[in-house]
């Protein structure tokens, strides 16, 4: 949002609550840094964000319940965050098709399985 | 049943939230330097839907490389461009017509462009299959045979002349483009007439042919097809002429000379744009100055405008879309600056038009607006209204584009006399003592020719100010040669021809001296051979593809960082040739790709990952 060279579009979506300026100006001292900045941070971490934060709130919503409706919601996980670049391999949506991109993605959802695995393990050790 | 519920609501929400975010990135990618499609075909296809602004139709919509259903028009070109994206070399054009029985072919054109511009005999079949020839001299229209090269627009040759027959016999490609969206000569001459009309009614009255009278002449214009756009008879016509001046102006702005010092700068990579502009591009300075603007707050704006383009990293140019990506950039910087506080990205010289109309801005007004943005109360000018400036002169090429503008043009000074019509010669020859320079004058403009000659320097589109070569008088031919110039130095030269009416200037063509050859001077254009490289980042693969314009053996190499040659074949032929490297065994990094023929070496970065 505050580094990448394009200006994202949602920032027109932001326009009528008065954000879009504040984030515009924002951005004018934010991309003098990137230059300096490798590009996986700018171009290929906020996926890999994404993802994690996705899988974080999905997990945490359905994680502990066992019936069709979780496993729906849990499978629009690979299917959202792997989804959209196979999506944009097939041209179907807007965007360019990246690998790094992907590989952030399922490092995201393993970094979560990984936490709630510790967290199982934590839980049973105090049980 | 109750938690359930609640759930999968937050999910819906957050799943909302997530596919928000998710699509409102753009990707750098999509702005810059890795198009996904590496061809060098553009397709360009225009969809004849209004959009509408605050309620109001304000021009058509503009999108390129989809297929739009519906009733539409595509223009589809292919062949080879220059650096500066400019159709440069043989060309295809096909113009399609959609009907319910699919796509209908109604003019098909091939031939030779130069740096954006026809030159030479162009191939072309109309609707009904019939096959004819058009000759270009350096975008003017001429006569195909040899001993008819005068232009056919010659003030008082023709008694019979109207705008529908200026346009017919000067500019039929135009007239086509109009024929392909069902509108036929019925329907355009009366439409022709009603500007005709609309511009006599605002008084217009033509004494001579100077800047001022041209200026009041365009305003006269605008106007008129302002109020047959407010009415109701020709409303749908004129967003139909539009969107055609759209296709024909986007080639002339890619010969703006600001655009034109942003890739030079580029290319170069060391100077700022308003030292390239100030250095190459004077005429472009001069525009400025006109403006009535200062020399430091213009190079102010440039070093913001600058500072925004570096801001988006380097870019590849090797990158057969490297142009495009600058311009997007440009643009986007541009209008950073100029309008702050609205989003526009992927930009391209077709929806330049698309811009001016969402932020209220047509040239019918241009004047007044500059005006306001000059002349200020506190008298100081900020880098937005310079912006807005720049902005205004892309604007203008766009407007060139209205070959109907140019035929009424030609109609209302038809009885006054005009400057020459000169075209410059190509340079293609070098001898010992030096580079022999072509002139040709295509039109006399309605009064004697009293000088003509090659005007020459090291800057862009040099006049009789510079340094000048006498050649006679009068219409026709005339050779010049240039001697004693400095080795190494790029020089641009264009041939030049006066009259009582003012200076005319043909073409520019740029050249440069040769090391090996003392006092010799080689053409750029003929200098080395055109190569692509792809793909860029490179891993398994490197293929590099050449337009050898010259025999002889070329030798491509593959060079790292420490200068060693990690690879290194032969070509001898000329034409388009293939070479590719296995790069899968070497290490990732950055490479060079250097082409060698005689005593020319042109080198290009690879990145091989």
């Amino acid at each position: 949002m505050f580094l990448r060279p394009a200006p994202a579009v949602f920032f027109t979506w932001l326009e009528p609550v008065g954000l879009e300026s504040l984030l515009r100006s924002s951005r004018t001292f934010t991309l003098k840094l990137t230059p300096f900045l490798p590009g996986w941070l700018i171009y290929n971490l906020p996926q890999g964000l994404w993802a994690f934060a996705y899988t974080l709130i999905i997990t945490g919503i359905w994680g502990r319940h066992r019936s069709a409706v979780a496993l729906f919601w849990l499978a629009t996980i690979p299917l959202l965050t792997l989804g959209f670049e196979g999506l944009q391999y097939a041209g179907l949506i807007r965007g360019t098709f990246c690998l790094n991109d992907m590989l952030f993605s399922v490092g995201g959802i393993i970094v979560v399985i990984f936490l709630e695995s510790f967290r199982c393990l934590y839980k049973n050790n105090l049980s | 049943m109750k938690t359930t519920t609640l759930n999968t609501c937050i999910s819906v929400l957050v799943l909302i939230v997530f596919l928000i975010l998710a699509f409102g990135s753009v990707p750098l990618e999509e702005l810059g330097n890795a198009q996904p499609d590496r061809s060098i075909r553009q397709k360009t296809n225009i969809d004849l839907k209004p959009m509408y602004v605050d309620g109001k139709p304000y021009v058509e919509e503009f999108t390129r490389g989809t297929t739009i259903s519906g009733r539409q028009y595509t223009i589809t070109r292919e062949g080879p461009r220059d650096r500066a994206g400019r159709w440069d070399g043989m060309i295809e054009t096909i113009m399609y017509h959609y009907d319910d029985d699919g796509p209908k072919t109604v003019w098909y054109e091939y031939g030779k462009y130069v740096h954006g511009v026809k030159h030479g005999k162009f191939i072309i079949r109309d609707i009904n299959n019939k096959k004819t020839h058009l000759c270009y001299n350096m975008g003017v229209l001429v006569g195909c045979n040899p001993y008819d090269k005068q232009g056919q627009n010659i003030p008082g040759n023709d008694s019979d002349l109207s705008a529908l027959t200026l346009l017919r016999d000067q500019y039929p490609w135009f007239l086509h483009a109009f024929n392909l969206m069902d509108i036929g000569v019925d329907l355009l001459e009366p439409y022709l007439k009603a500007i005709e009309t609309g511009i006599r009614t605002g008084g217009l009255e033509i004494g001579e042919w100077n800047e001022e009278q041209l200026w009041l002449f365009d305003e006269a214009y605008d106007n008129s097809i302002y109020e047959l756009e407010k009415g109701e008879t020709y409303d749908q016509l004129v967003k139909y002429h539009k969107v055609i001046n759209i296709e024909e102006g986007a080639d002339i702005i890619r010969g703006n000379e600001f655009r034109l010092a942003v890739i030079d700068r580029h290319l170069a990579g060391t100077a700022t744009t308003y030292e390239v502009l100030a250095k190459k591009y004077p005429g472009y300075m001069m525009l400025m100055q006109q403006a009535e603007t200062e020399a430091g707050q213009f190079e102010t704006f440039c070093g913001l405008f600058d500072e925004q383009m570096d801001m988006m990293g380097p870019l590849d140019a090797g990158d057969p879309f490297y142009a495009d990506s600058l311009d997007q950039r440009s643009f986007l910087a541009l209008f950073t600056i100029a309008f702050s506080e609205k989003s526009y990205d992927k930009i391209c010289p077709e929806e330049i038009a698309l811009v001016a109309a969402r932020e209220g801005l047509s040239l019918r007004n241009l004047s007044s607006q500059l005006r306001s943005r000059v002349e200020k109360d506190d008298g100081e000018m900020r880098a937005q209204d310079f912006a807005f400036i720049v902005f205004f002169w892309f604007m203008r090429d766009l407007h060139k584009g209205d070959m109907v503008r140019r035929a009424m043009r030609d109609l209302f000074f038809m009885d006054i006399a005009r400057p020459p019509l000169v075209t410059t010669t190509i340079p293609d020859t070098i001898d010992g003592n030096g580079l022999t320079l072509s002139g040709h004058v295509i039109g006399d403009g309605g009064a004697e020719v009293t000088g003509r000659g090659i005007a020459w320097d090291t800057i862009y589109n040099p006049t009789i100010a510079h340094n000048t070569i006498a050649s006679g008088s009068g219409t026709g031919d005339f050779t010049v040669s240039l001697t004693g110039l400095t080795e190494g130095q790029t020089y641009y030269a264009r041939a030049y021809a006066n009259n009582s009416a003012g200076t005319a200037y043909g073409n520019v063509v740029g050249f440069k001296g040769v090391a090996d050859t003392g006092t010799g001077i080689l053409p750029i254009e003929k200098q080395h051979a055109a190569f692509t490289v792809f793909p860029v980042p490179a891993s398994d693969y490197l293929k590099i593809s050449l337009e050898l314009t010259q025999q002889g053996m070329a030798v491509i190499s593959l060079i790292n960082l420490n200068g060693q040659v990690v690879g290194s074949q032969m070509v001898e032929a000329t034409g388009r040739q293939e070479v590719i490297f296995d790069t899968g065994k070497l290490r990732p990094g950055i490479y060079f790709v250097r082409y060698e023929q005689d005593a020319h070496r042109s080198v290009r970065k690879v990145i091989i990952q």
